[in-house]
């Protein structure tokens, strides 16, 4: 959380009640707070998972005004934060799944070669060979298991909270993220010292 | 807990996920397995790399552009919305069926005669006002002497007992107005017409085909009404200017009525056209009937005379109407006989 030098609300284990009942209230200033307080770290869910800034961006949107038409219905069951990565990550998924990413897997695609290109400097002094490779590996794997290592090394989530975000039971959630590790490492291999 | 079981469980245990009874069998494989050590310490340095990402931030304006989505429309802006868009969609939809309605009711009113009707009864008073004042070109003119005859028969009459219905003829004594004490001379006429079929025995005043006048905005109602008890007098006295009833049935809106009786019809409409041509009278309809050739002219009151003699010479002329006063230009109906 202190990677976007934000002021968490959740990050003390759970939501301020005053906060959330503000929000379910329906209080402008309120929602204002949530959308700035996580707009970061739902937009990088999305450009994570769906490789491109402005598609990334959409469902981002969406997943606030979503959040915004259910705020009423919240029953703190689940941090904010769990129930914001929830509706960003289904979204996502349900986009990479449909029709509509023909198109933007092309520039996906398009990326991937720009990132692939060693032998470029000024894309190695813009991202790095490393970070480049990495990107590329994350980009590479399976959506399901994607996801879960967004959530988990990059987004901080635990077990338990991605389980919950994603509806999945631990063990699968374990297995599922074991084996991207693996994937990724055996494809960094060759950056590890 | 072997090679591969350990393998499998690398990962929760970076993470710390595991209790502690499986995370101390883990410790102990390891503590003697160095291959297992050497994945391990693999899997650490990558999540190493991964956590150096720099974390993607929101472009700039994200807030404002989702609290603009969020926020609630006026009422009107909804209602523009719920209206009008998607504009290419929705406008030439109400387009068309503002154009179907608009062409669906003029179809109804026009296929409808009780609509028509219904409309006229609302405005009785303005519509003998409106066929007083602006109609009738008069019927000194070509067009509304045209306009007239062409009349459907039907909706005269139909008119006639609107006009009689909503204003009875009102007694000479009584002040009114001219424009609501004299109907429309063709209104009148065609009531007269209405008369006779009714086999009414009162004798129509010549007065009612007078062709008429447009209303003079200087002279008084005062001089109207000594004008029109002026010529009600001179009818009265003249018996042998009215119409007979074939006649005026026969006459329409023409002031002056007539039959010529010749001998060589061809012989006579050829005279009859080089007559009207020499007097430079307007021959404005000519037609066929079952008593026979029926010219509708109109000429200039200087000609008449010549024009009235020169028909007597070419065969037998009787006048069947004629007014005390004849306009400028003179609507005529010959009658060719043979």
């Amino acid at each position: 959380m202190a990677r976007y030098g934000l002021t968490v609300r959740d990050e003390a284990g759970g939501d301020a009640k005053e906060f959330v009942d503000r929000l379910r209230a329906g209080e402008p200033k309120a929602f204002e707070e949530l959308v700035v307080t996580y707009q970061h770290r739902v937009f990088g869910v999305a450009l994570r998972m769906l490789r491109n800034a402005a598609e990334a961006e959409e469902v981002s949107q969406e997943a606030f005004l979503r959040a915004h038409r259910a705020l009423a219905d919240f029953r703190g069951d689940a941090k904010l934060s769990t129930w914001l990565y929830a509706i960003v990550s289904r979204l996502c998924l349900t986009r990479l799944a449909s029709g509509e990413r023909r198109m933007v897997r092309q520039g996906e695609e398009i990326l991937m070669r720009l990132a692939n290109s060693e032998g470029d400097p000024s894309d190695a002094l813009e991202r790095g060979e490393v970070e480049a490779a990495l990107h590329r590996a994350i980009a590479e794997l399976p959506e399901d298991r994607r996801i879960v290592v967004v959530l988990r090394d990059l987004e901080g989530l635990s077990y338990e909270e991605i389980a919950q975000a994603l509806d999945l039971e631990l063990g699968t959630v374990r297995s599922r993220l074991h084996r991207a590790r693996m994937d990724l490492k055996d494809k960094m291999e060759r950056f590890l010292p | 807990m072997n090679y591969h079981e350990t393998r499998d469980w690398l990962s929760p245990y970076l993470d710390e996920a595991l209790s502690a009874d499986e995370r101390a069998r883990i410790d102990a494989h390891l503590q003697d397995c160095t291959e297992c050590r050497g994945e391990l310490d693999r899997f650490r340095q990558t999540l190493t790399l991964l956590h150096r990402l720099d974390p993607p931030r929101a472009p700039v304006g994200f807030v404002d552009r989702v609290l603009a989505q969020a926020r609630p429309l006026p009422w009107y802006r909804r209602w523009v919305a719920r209206v009008f868009l998607p504009l290419p969609v929705k406008l030439p939809i109400e387009a068309a069926a503002l154009v179907m309605l608009s062409i669906g009711a003029v179809y109804l009113f026009q296929r409808t005669p009780e609509l028509r009707q219904a409309a006229r009864e609302e405005t009785p008073q303005a519509t003998v006002r409106s066929e007083t004042r602006t109609s009738p070109p008069p019927a000194s003119s070509p067009e509304g002497f045209r306009a007239r005859s062409a009349e459907p028969e039907s909706d005269k009459l139909k008119l006639q007992r609107k006009v009689a219905g909503a204003k009875p003829p009102l007694p000479s004594s009584e002040p009114v107005k001219p424009s609501e004490s004299v109907p429309a001379p063709s209104v009148q006429a065609e009531a007269k017409k209405e008369e006779q079929a009714a086999g009414s025995v009162a004798a129509p005043r010549s007065s009612d085909l007078r062709a008429p006048a447009a209303p003079s905005p200087a002279s008084p109602p005062a001089q109207n009404r000594a004008d029109v008890s002026k010529e009600r007098a001179q009818d009265s006295a003249s018996p042998l200017l009215r119409p007979s009833g074939a006649a005026k049935s026969a006459l329409g809106t023409a002031i002056v009525a007539g039959r010529l009786a010749v001998k060589d019809r061809e012989a006579a409409e050829q005279a009859l056209s080089d007559l009207l041509n020499r007097l430079k009278a307007t021959e404005l309809s000519r037609r066929r009937d079952s008593t026979g050739l029926v010219v509708e002219v109109l000429v200039s009151k200087d000609a008449y005379p010549e024009l009235t003699q020169g028909l007597a010479r070419i065969g037998s002329w009787t006048l069947e109407a004629e007014p005390a006063e004849l306009p400028a230009q003179v609507p005529m109906r010959l009658r060719l006989l043979e």
